[in-house]
């Protein structure tokens, strides 16, 4: 019962009426974690591999002096290793993520849905002690929240979000460069956006981070309007982004417009995965499940591969 | 225009702005989306626009065409057969005679419009579609000359002007002049060395061929088509005959009118429709010179059978002297032009008669020989009995002026003086001047009398049977003094209306009448009839059975040239018998002044182009002369001159083309005399019947081509299915342009949910 009564949160039309995003983030988790069948979460923690005997050159500190104590011989205790996860969420705050709040109430806008999956993949993170970091950008960096793994760290990941004016363009190169410089230790770069910038640029600028051995995902987040394109009748559409205005009869030119659209996330969905990044392409109408699974799939995958090369 | 309805047809062709207007509205109206995804739209934009605008346009485009069919399948749609009729092909130059036939006729109703409405507009088709390389002229058959052509030989340099101008035409109040505008055409050939063409549009009514001298001379005209080698067209106009009265005559039963004296008028209405109609209601309208309109009550004729004529009567009594017209309207039908007529008339305060005394008593007015005449005539002295007698002696006879007078009363007159004439030599000037007064149409009674002198009454008087006098005279039989004999009228001789004081069970009043004296025939008896004067008819005969010849005539009379003579055997006075004391003399004397009275007003109306004549009098001779047409305002007034003849100056206007009142106004240092003339419809033209085609190959010398635009009754019900064909097409062929616009907004994605 609890169970259905949480997976309903993943549901953006119910989510919607929650208004606190950690709240909504937390039932978003919940209700995530409630639906699984077997936690995939049991092995990340700092887990005990083996013992092995002394020789000499080991560092004495991995010494099991209890096993010395009780049977005097010289054990070396060995874990995993310590690979705690520390996941980057690069949050788009421009204008065009506006798209879609206003006026239908049973919808989220691009940018409400946005931040409710980063919030929730945070929450997810951090409830495993995995160190987060939020930066949210549209032509510039508008904040930059460090990484910790304190699970205080949400509060102001979320506020962050809360704040965030959507007024600007977008411009993502350049940050890219910026925090690629700036994250030191390699982890995890989550990108969220409607990825309305310059393909090659975006590229770029995520190839830099692949270049410092990131892990990247992007997590394209698209209306379900924009997508579907269901308009009739006369509309005078007003750009977003200083887009200029239009006047058309929206179903003449509806064939183009999917088409363009079709071959735009065609495009940036080739090329990333020659990048080695990791996409998904997510509707506004989508439950928010389908972002996180695709984050945990990445995950794993990423983890795969680590061990792969180890 | 080709369709039954041109305003329906109009009215839906403005309707195809209505796709426009909702289009351009619809442009303006449009609900407001903010837009992230604009990229992916200009681009969508950028390579679909021109796509869009065209089939917008294209859809656009069969809306309206959908409409405008509609409109053309509401309007009835009847075909344009004009084209046809032009020569199709012909490179060479050609010359185009149209004579358009204008006559009253061609306004006979045909569906909603006129006869001579679709042959304009067929016209102006035509001039619209001649080459500018051809030289073109158009007539009218009511003004067939070629000073008065609507458009003489030239090229068409502005046929919308031309054709706005045959549009303009209405027909007009003449008959048809086929004849001498193709004598037009003619003339315009005959100087032509290219191919020419001669254009007939006219309805080709039976009558205007049936006419011999017309048809002669038409004939001679084709004639001289033919050998000129026009080849001659002819479009026939003519519809069946419908329902149609035709006023075809009104005239004043009286043969004066007079100021309170009830005038009767006659109209006579001829059915000349194929069915008899009943209850027709004719309005008599009456404008008397005061400018008072007076609508009589409306009279009705019971029935006129197909081809017969009635008559209906009304009476009026005039308050007032003066110029005045009586209208009668005929209710509508299919032909409206000869539905009124127009009576003009010259209301007079009263009949001006002269009495001739030729036994005048100044001394004691009651032995004067016109005492008693006079009496009867104008008892009062006012001329209150609508009679203004002029009394004058025998001795100034020759200072009257006759035509000044309706009738003329010789009382006892012995002789004529004799005057000296122009060439020197001694004549009886005014025996002459009455005979031509009577001639035109005056009256003239003769009383005769101690004074008469027999041999001038005899002599110049009755001039062999041709003069004034109708019968030679005796010496009076009987004695004035002792009056111990006397004579009475024979009752059984008694004739003529005139005589009615006599007649009937009136005739034992002959027994209240004596004459003691009276003049008797002269043995040679009654003269002869000739050319222009009538027989000498005996109204009343003496019953005198001793002195011959027995029986004298008593009263007689004889139509001389348009007027008529009276001689009564006996004195004006009691001189010679008691009549004039007693009352039948006074009836007698009344009818006699009516029966001789010149005829007022004949003159005055008379069938439309027929000239006007007018001789003005003496005393206005100097006057200015201005008439006013029908037409006006639309024609100016005219001023005439007229011409100077020895009987005085004489006014003359031929161009009567209107039906209507034309005002005679002759101004003498303003003193304004008005004289109305009324010029009425020719009734001919109300016969519709029209002559079939192989009729008129078998009058016309000529080959022709024949187009009959105007089909018969029987045809019609076939044009009519035809035209019902188009409309049903022109349906169809709408709803073809609507499902085609379905599919391609469909197609075109605009109706995609």
């Amino acid at each position: 019962m609890a169970k259905t009564e949480l997976q309903k949160y993943l549901d953006p039309k119910v989510l919607n009426k929650i208004r606190r995003l950690d709240l909504q983030a937390r039932l978003v988790v919940e209700g995530f974690i409630s639906g699984m069948h077997k936690s995939p979460f049991k092995g990340f923690s700092v887990e005990f591999a083996e013992h092995r005997e002394y020789v000499p050159g080991d560092d004495l500190k991995h010494l099991d002096w209890k096993v010395l104590g009780k049977t005097d011989r010289l054990y070396i205790k060995q874990y995993e290793e310590e690979t705690n996860l520390r996941a980057t969420f690069l949050v788009d705050v421009s204008e065009s993520m506006r798209y879609g709040g206003n006026g239908r109430r049973d919808r989220m806008s691009k940018y409400h849905y946005a931040a409710c999956v980063a919030a929730s993949l945070a929450q997810l993170l951090l409830g495993q002690q995995d160190a987060v970091a939020l930066a949210t950008f549209d032509e510039d960096l508008r904040s930059y929240l460090p990484h910790s793994s304190n699970p205080n760290q949400i509060k102001g990941f979320v506020h962050a979000l809360d704040v965030a004016d959507l007024k600007a363009k977008t411009t993502i190169e350049h940050i890219c460069h910026n925090l690629a410089e700036k994250i030191a230790r390699r982890g995890m770069i989550c990108l969220v956006s409607d990825l309305f910038v310059d393909v090659d640029g975006l590229l770029r600028g995520l190839q830099h981070f692949r270049h410092r051995s990131h892990e990247v995902m992007v997590l394209h987040v698209m209306d379900e309007d924009e997508l579907e394109f269901p308009f009739q009748g006369n509309t005078m559409f007003r750009g977003l982004e200083n887009m200029g205005k239009l006047t058309v009869e929206p179903r003449v030119l509806r064939d183009g417009y999917l088409e363009a659209m079709r071959n735009f996330c065609a495009d940036v969905k080739r090329r990333c995965i020659a990048a080695q990044i990791d996409y998904k392409l997510i509707s506004t109408a989508d439950h928010l499940d389908a972002a996180l699974l695709a984050f945990l799939a990445a995950r794993a995958a990423a983890g795969r591969k680590t061990g792969a090369k180890r | 225009m080709p369709f039954m309805h041109p305003a329906l047809f109009l009215g839906g062709a403005a309707a195809v702005s209505v796709p426009i207007i909702i289009h351009l509205l619809n442009r303006r109206r449009f609900k407001v989306l903010d837009w992230a995804a604009m990229r992916f739209l200009l681009e969508s934009v950028r390579k679909n626009r021109r796509r869009v605008r065209i089939e917008e346009l294209i859809l656009l485009f069969l809306r309206c065409l959908a409409i405008f069919l509609l409109a053309v399948a509401v309007g009835r749609f009847m075909g344009c057969g004009t084209a046809k009729v032009l020569p199709v092909g012909t490179p060479a130059q050609m010359t185009h005679v149209f004579i358009l036939d204008d006559s009253v006729s061609m306004g006979q109703k045909v569906a909603d419009t006129t006869a001579f409405t679709k042959a304009a507009s067929d016209l102006a088709d035509m001039l619209a579609e001649v080459p500018s390389t051809d030289k073109v002229a158009v007539l009218l058959t009511s003004r067939p000359e070629r000073s008065e052509a609507v458009f003489d030989l030239n090229f068409l340099t502005e046929p919308e002007v031309l054709t706005g101008r045959v549009k303009s035409l209405k027909p007009a109040d003449t008959t048809t002049n086929l004849h001498r505008a193709a004598r037009t055409a003619v003339e315009i050939f005959k100087d032509t060395q290219t191919e020419k063409r001669l254009y007939v549009l006219s309805d080709f009514r039976r009558n205007d061929y049936s006419s011999g001298g017309m048809i002669e001379d038409a004939r001679r005209q084709f004639n001289a088509l033919a050998d000129a080698k026009v080849e001659l067209v002819l479009m026939n106009y003519g519809a069946a005959a419908a329902g149609n009265l035709t006023a075809v005559d009104i005239r004043m039963l009286d043969k004066l009118s007079v100021a309170s004296v009830p005038v009767r008028v006659q109209l006579q209405v001829r059915n000349n429709g194929p069915q008899r109609a009943e209850n027709v209601a004719v309005r008599f309208v009456v404008r008397a010179a005061d400018g008072l309109e007076v609508t009589l009550p409306v009279r009705t004729i019971r029935s006129i059978d197909p081809g017969q004529t009635e008559a209906v009567q009304i009476a009026y009594t005039f308050s007032d002297a003066g110029p005045a017209v009586i209208e009668a309207h005929l209710p509508a039908d299919s032909l409206a032009g000869d539905n009124t007529a127009y009576l003009a008339m010259d209301v007079r305060d009263a009949r001006r008669i002269l009495i001739v005394d030729g036994e005048p008593d100044i001394s004691a007015p009651i032995n004067a020989e016109s005492f008693y005449l006079a009496f009867a005539l104008d008892p009062t002295g006012d001329g209150r009995y609508s009679n203004k007698p002029d009394i004058v002696s025998d001795e100034h006879l020759a200072e009257v002026n006759f035509e000044t007078y309706d009738v003329v009363i010789l009382a006892n007159v012995g002789e004529f003086p004799l005057t000296v004439g122009s060439d020197g030599r001694s004549e009886y000037g005014q025996l002459e001047a009455l005979g031509k007064y009577v001639r035109s149409g005056g009256g003239l009674a003769i009383f005769t009398g101690d004074r008469v002198n027999p041999a001038f009454y005899n002599g110049p008087f009755y001039d062999r049977g041709r003069g004034l006098c109708p019968m030679r005279i005796a010496a009076p039989v009987g004695d004035a003094r002792k009056k111990d004999k006397f004579v009475r009228l024979l009752r059984g001789s008694i004739k003529e209306s005139v005589m009615r004081t006599f007649q009937g069970r009136r005739g034992q009043f002959t027994q209240l009448v004596r004459f003691y004296v009276y003049t008797p025939m002269e043995r040679s008896g009654l003269p002869a009839a000739a050319a222009d004067l009538g027989s000498v008819r005996v109204l009343a005969r003496f019953d005198n059975t001793d002195a011959t010849p027995q029986h004298s005539p008593a009263i007689v009379a004889r139509a001389y040239g348009r007027g008529e003579v009276m001689m009564i055997c006996t004195s004006a006075d009691k001189e010679w018998t008691d009549w004039p004391k007693d009352l039948t003399y006074l009836s007698f004397v009344n009818d006699v002044v009516e029966y001789l009275s010149r005829q007022g007003g004949r003159n005055f109306t008379a069938s439309v182009g027929r000239q006007i004549d007018y001789t003005v009098a003496s005393d206005m001779a100097s006057a200015r002369v201005t008439l006013q047409t029908p037409a006006f305002p639309a024609e100016d007034v005219i001023a005439l001159d007229g011409q100077r003849l020895e009987t005085g100056r004489v006014i003359t206007y031929q161009n009567t083309r209107h039906t209507g009142i034309y005002q005679l106004k002759l101004d003498l240092a303003g003193e304004v005399r008005t004289v109305l003339f009324g010029r009425n419809t020719d009734p001919l033209e109300g016969r519709l019947n029209r002559i079939s085609e192989k009729e008129l190959r078998g009058q016309l010398p000529l080959e022709f081509e024949y187009h009959d635009r105007l089909t018969p009754a029987g045809a019609e019900a076939a044009a009519a299915a035809e035209r019902q064909e188009y409309w049903k097409a022109v349906l169809a062929a709408m709803l073809l342009i609507l499902a085609v616009e379905v599919f391609l907004g469909q197609r075109f994605g605009h109706y995609r949910k």
